[in-house]
């Protein structure tokens, strides 16, 4: 039984680390832990995987399992910043240093709330309105009306 | 730049997290050492309070110290129990939309300024009234003074060191959860949920 459990893990696991990865980086409000809330993440995964009944597509609980992860995870970092007094780093991941376009991108997306920032990583993942909403449990009007306004604030922020 | 061009440049990002390497070993030891912490604070601390209250429950030989330590065995039953389902509740939330993860953060921070507020005042006077029974048993026919002075330094005592413990915690709690809990609602005005 646990080793079929493990068997099904390993294949979302590679799956979908590419995708969840890039969306921990948006997520993500302190770029240096990026790794260590992809871990959180995955672990997440791997705990509730069990309880998983089949509702709803794996993709969309996965991608669920992320954003609440991000949720928690960006709270205790905060927490502990603040106990250490460390400084939040808002630098863009070094793995995209050289694309410019994208460096711009994640520096905007760091003036971005999470649920903005949530829309905006499903959005540039591809996934369609109505995946974003069921993923958030929003409706996909708003999805719609909240994705223009965050278009509208990303490309003011590059402009500027 | 375009906006498709922009996306495609972003999913074309071939990224290898750190976590490959031996993922389910790792995914393993880390959920043994999870299982070992919860062991104790599900299993191991509420046990031993239990089989202590049940083992001194007979050789109690008052009706008022039978009930008090049968109260604080009952306080520390139902939060052994909320912790369980706490937990059942987190875990079961995690894959739901955020909006319900958020609500059960919330409800469990809640919990913690509840039973900082609450349920510890209420362990301190069980302790206390049980700490009084003995002092008056004991001292009652030596001397009524000395049994009021007792009791003084006793409560005084209690007092003080639930007081420091409760201004601690609430510091704490100032710090952290009632932030947290603004933080989490800010989440949920942030999603016009």
């Amino acid at each position: 039984m646990k080793q079929e459990g493990n068997k099904k893990f390993e294949s979302l696991y590679h799956a979908h680390k590419q995708k969840v990865y890039r969306l921990c980086k948006v997520l993500i409000y302190d770029q240096s832990q990026v790794n260590d809330l992809f871990q959180e993440v995955m672990i997440n995964v791997w705990k509730s995987l069990s309880g998983f009944k089949g509702k709803s597509k794996i993709d969309t609980w996965i991608y669920r399992v992320t954003v609440n992860t991000s949720i928690t995870f960006n709270q205790r970092q905060k927490r502990i910043s603040q106990q250490e007094e460390k400084y939040i780093q808002n630098l863009p991941p070094a793995d995209i240093k050289t694309n410019e376009s994208l460096v711009r991108l994640m520096e905007a997306i760091q003036h971005l709330n999470s649920a903005e920032r949530a829309i905006v990583g499903f959005f540039l993942e591809g996934f369609s309105y109505k995946e974003i909403a069921e993923i958030l449990g929003i409706s996909v009007n708003n999805v719609g009306v909240k994705l223009n306004r965050i278009k509208t604030k990303l490309k003011n922020t590059i402009k500027k | 730049m375009e906006l498709q061009e922009l996306m495609n440049d972003w999913q074309a990002q071939n990224i290898q997290p750190e976590l490959d390497t031996q993922i389910l070993k790792r995914l393993n030891e880390f959920n043994d050492n999870l299982k070992k912490e919860n062991k104790l604070m599900l299993y191991i601390l509420p046990g031993t309070i239990y089989v202590l209250g049940f083992a001194v429950l007979p050789f109690l030989n008052s009706a008022f110290l039978m009930t008090m330590v049968a109260a604080l065995m009952f306080l520390v039953g139902l939060q052994a129990i909320a912790l369980v389902f706490r937990q059942i509740n987190l875990k079961k939330s995690m894959s739901e939309k955020p909006e319900k993860y958020i609500r059960t953060q919330l409800r469990t921070l809640r919990y913690n300024l509840l039973v900082t507020n609450m349920i510890t005042p209420v362990y301190m006077l069980i302790l206390g009234a049980i700490c009084s029974f003995y002092t008056i048993n004991l001292l009652k026919d030596v001397s009524i003074t000395m049994t009021y002075i007792a009791l003084g330094i006793t409560w005084t005592f209690l007092i003080a060191v639930f007081f420091f413990g409760w201004v601690k915690q609430r510091k704490k709690d100032k710090k952290y959860i009632i932030p947290a809990i603004e933080e989490l609602q800010g989440h949920l005005k942030s999603m016009d949920l």
